[in-house]
């Protein structure tokens, strides 16, 4: 093997497991020439026009003595000495040329693809403060969103076909070294086994290798903003990239993932600390507060309060249903609406909220079919319920079992429901990691982000319980 | 699999102050010589557990004790399960006092075989706790007297963290270097002892509290003796499944027996 073959060789070993590096050989009479360049990083267009065709040209006029460097049309060219810095060079956007007989290691040809923001905000992950950037429906430019926040060759890439029918392009990416090498085995063997014809969006893949087939809370997490999903891979996890779908997959995906915000670890720790508890008080009101007052107003009046009884006893004069039903029946009505207003366009949705409010607000207590304390007490469970969007739906589901449990057998019915759901959710494990990390089992690196959070500098180290070891994130070698 | 046997410990911790925190709840404790007897003996069986339990070869005197923690275990059981139809949180549970401790003993076995899973829950209860705090505020009022007795149930239940120190030196499950590293030592111990002081100190605010006349309050405690329960019937079946298990066995189940023909035979229920 000759230098020029084995330095080549040298270089593309480095980048091992990453689907989208591309390598263009070609000879120029006896000049044998090579490009490394990233897929959709940079500019296909831009290597075809600076560097084929002019080094083309160049060959066809003066034949076998022609200079490489010279023949390149582009403003930006430099010279590499070593395949660190041809690696660098090539995380970076640019095309890395290497030629037989070059004295030099490389050649770095700037062709990064300089596209602007390529999708919209998503609508679902709005910041204030933050990049305005989301996926597309194009898996190779989704990757090159995210490989585009994280420059390293550690950061794999791996692709598979999914779909008898419809071979849909599914890829993974994962930082080597951070990720779990059996979590990597886990995601890509689930994914191997993924038996259907058609896969039409990230939704079916998510249900296909999440953990249990009738699993009420997710254990795949998705986010259409490519910030995120590179600040998860950081973490260790893997990031599923379907074609065709904005939506991208992580896995292990955490209950404490669904109270933390990207604009979080760009506020002042104290701010985000006290939204954190807000967070997880908004969802314990959404989920356990409806049964709460269920049953001790249904079963246990003696520890309400006189004066809170008469408010509640005024409220309800003249109601023939008694208060369990009445919040089931608000509780569906509710549903209803919001199920309307989901499915409407958006034109529609202002009627369809005029509509709402009059079937739950005042004309419902006139008519007689609801009282103010449930209607209060419902909306506030609702309202709660919009504040952590990961778990809107298995909390309805929760809140609703809750209820009935509550209703039918009083503060017993509530234990029952919570221990049961509590229990749960401790047994519950996400590709190996267990779900309610870091607080059950306690890990204390992950106890610096949740449930309230330290500041961004002291989280050195990355979440134990995902990685499987104690890896520093800021440091470039691992702690031992 | 992530639910291996076992504790660290920091579940370890937290299950011995939720095993104490509830013993002294249900069995309504009242005196401070009984809270200090009784963390005291907790110490004191844990520390002979421990030492028993790191000796190589097995003894006279280590069969022995294994016996005698076997009995302990089944009989803190049953005086657990009995300890529910006194207590008045359950007389207002909204469901007979029959039906309560049958499920709640149904859910108990349960987690005595996932023992894991008890160690998570236990670690959730300072969330809980911190929840019913808010609430429990107006119930709580520091009135503990020196010499005013209480049960003498809760003496049995010492044997139960020898166990559970016991498992916490074999669990895999977390990879950390910290847990490895505490695999050895006195670790488990005084975790369970650190446990079981502040299991001690936050009843006394809540030992004048009437559970019952807060809902929330009830549904700590029962979650709390949850756990109680669960781990004395994890060291019951652990310490009949040693190789000299059969005595323990024997007592375990005619304790068991014994319990569960009084309660059927009880008119009042």
């Amino acid at each position: 093997m000759d230098i020029y073959e084995s330095k080549k060789e040298e270089f593309r070993q480095r980048f091992e497991k990453m689907s989208d590096l591309s390598v263009r050989e070609f000879c120029c009479g006896r000049l044998r020439i090579c490009i490394f360049y990233i897929s959709n990083f940079c500019s296909k267009n831009m290597i075809a026009e600076q560097i084929i065709n002019p080094l083309s040209a160049a060959y066809g006029r003066e034949g076998n003595a022609f200079s490489v460097e010279s023949s390149i049309a582009s403003a930006s060219l430099s010279i590499l000495g070593s395949g660190d810095e041809a690696e660098e060079s090539l995380l970076a956007g640019s095309a890395v040329l290497m030629y037989d007989g070059s004295p030099r290691y490389a050649l770095s040809v700037g062709t990064k693809n300089e596209e602007g923001r390529s999708g919209n905000e998503p609508d679902t992950e709005n910041v204030i403060r933050g990049p305005h950037e989301g996926f597309t429906e194009n898996g190779e430019s989704n990757a090159m969103l995210i490989r585009r926040r994280l420059h390293t060759a550690k950061l794999k890439k791996l692709n598979f076909s999914v779909g008898t029918l419809s071979k849909t392009d599914v890829s993974i990416m994962y930082i080597e070294g951070i990720a779990r090498e059996k979590l990597v085995f886990e995601v890509v063997r689930r994914i191997k086994n993924t038996d259907v014809a058609t896969v039409t969006d990230s939704g079916m893949i998510e249900l296909c290798i999440q953990d249990g087939k009738y699993a009420l809370f997710p254990t795949v997490g998705n986010s259409e903003r490519p910030d995120k999903v590179a600040a998860k891979l950081t973490e260790g996890r893997v990031a599923i990239i379907v074609d065709g779908s904005p939506v991208v997959l992580t896995v292990p995906y955490l209950f404490c993932e669904g109270f933390q915000v990207t604009e979080d670890y760009a506020k002042s720790p104290w701010y985000a600390g006290f939204v954190r508890i807000l967070r997880l008080a908004a969802m314990a009101i959404s989920v356990w507060l409806p049964a709460v007052f269920t049953a001790i107003l249904t079963h246990h009046e003696y520890m309400v309060p006189p004066a809170t009884l008469n408010v509640i006893s005024e409220s309800r004069k003249g109601l023939a249903t008694p208060i369990f039903s009445e919040v089931i029946i608000v509780f569906l009505l509710f549903e209803l609406v919001r199920e309307v207003g989901l499915r409407m366009p958006k034109a529609v949705g202002s009627a369809v909220g005029i509509v709402g409010a009059l079937l739950l607000g005042d004309s419902a207590i006139e008519a007689g079919i609801a009282s103010s304390s449930v209607l209060i007490i419902v909306a506030l469970a609702a309202l709660c319920n919009f504040i952590i969007p990961p778990y809107m739906n298995p909390s309805v589901i929760y809140r609703f079992i809750m209820v009935l449990l509550a209703g039918f057998f009083g503060l017993y019915g509530f234990f029952i429901g919570f221990v049961c759901g509590v229990l749960a959710l401790a047994g519950k494990s996400s590709f190996g990691t267990p779900y309610l990390s870091p607080i059950a089992p306690i890990s204390p690196e992950g106890m610096k982000d949740f449930p309230i959070m330290t500041s961004v500098s002291q989280m050195k180290i990355a979440p134990v319980s995902i990685t499987g070891k104690r890896i520093k994130r800021t440091g470039k070698e691992k702690e031992k | 699999m992530t639910l291996s046997r076992g504790l660290t410990s920091r579940q370890l911790f937290f299950v011995s102050a939720a095993y104490l925190f509830s013993g002294f709840f249900v069995f309504r404790t009242r005196g401070v010589s009984v809270m200090v007897t009784v963390f005291l003996l907790w110490s004191l069986f844990s520390g002979i557990a421990f030492m028993m339990k790191h000796r190589e070869r097995a003894s006279f005197v280590r069969r022995i004790f294994r016996i005698i923690f076997a009995i302990c275990s089944a009989v803190t059981a049953s005086c657990d399960v009995f300890s529910l139809f006194n207590f008045s949180a359950v007389d207002k549970s909204g469901v007979p006092p029959l039906v309560f401790t049958f499920s709640l003993v149904a859910i108990a076995v349960f987690l005595a075989y996932k023992i894991k899973l008890v160690g998570r829950l236990a670690e959730l209860t300072p969330y809980i706790f911190a929840a019913v705090l808010l609430t429990a505020v107006p119930y709580m009022k520091a009135s503990l007297s020196l010499f005013d007795g209480s049960s003498l149930s809760v003496f049995f239940f010492p044997s139960v963290p020898l166990l559970l120190c016991d498992e916490s030196r074999n669990t895999t499950e977390h990879p950390s270097a910290f847990l490895s590293a505490e695999k050895s030592g006195l670790h488990p111990l005084l975790s369970s002892m650190l446990g079981a002081l502040v299991g001690t100190l936050l009843y006394i605010p809540f030992s004048a509290a009437d559970s019952a006349k807060n809902g929330l309050i009830s549904v700590f405690v029962w979650t709390l003796f949850l756990i109680r329960l669960s781990a004395d019937l994890f060291s019951a079946v652990r310490l009949c499944k040693e190789k000299d298990g059969f005595l323990p066995t024997v007592a375990f189940a005619s304790f068991v027996f014994v319990s569960f023909a009084v309660i059927s035979k009880n008119p009042l229920l």
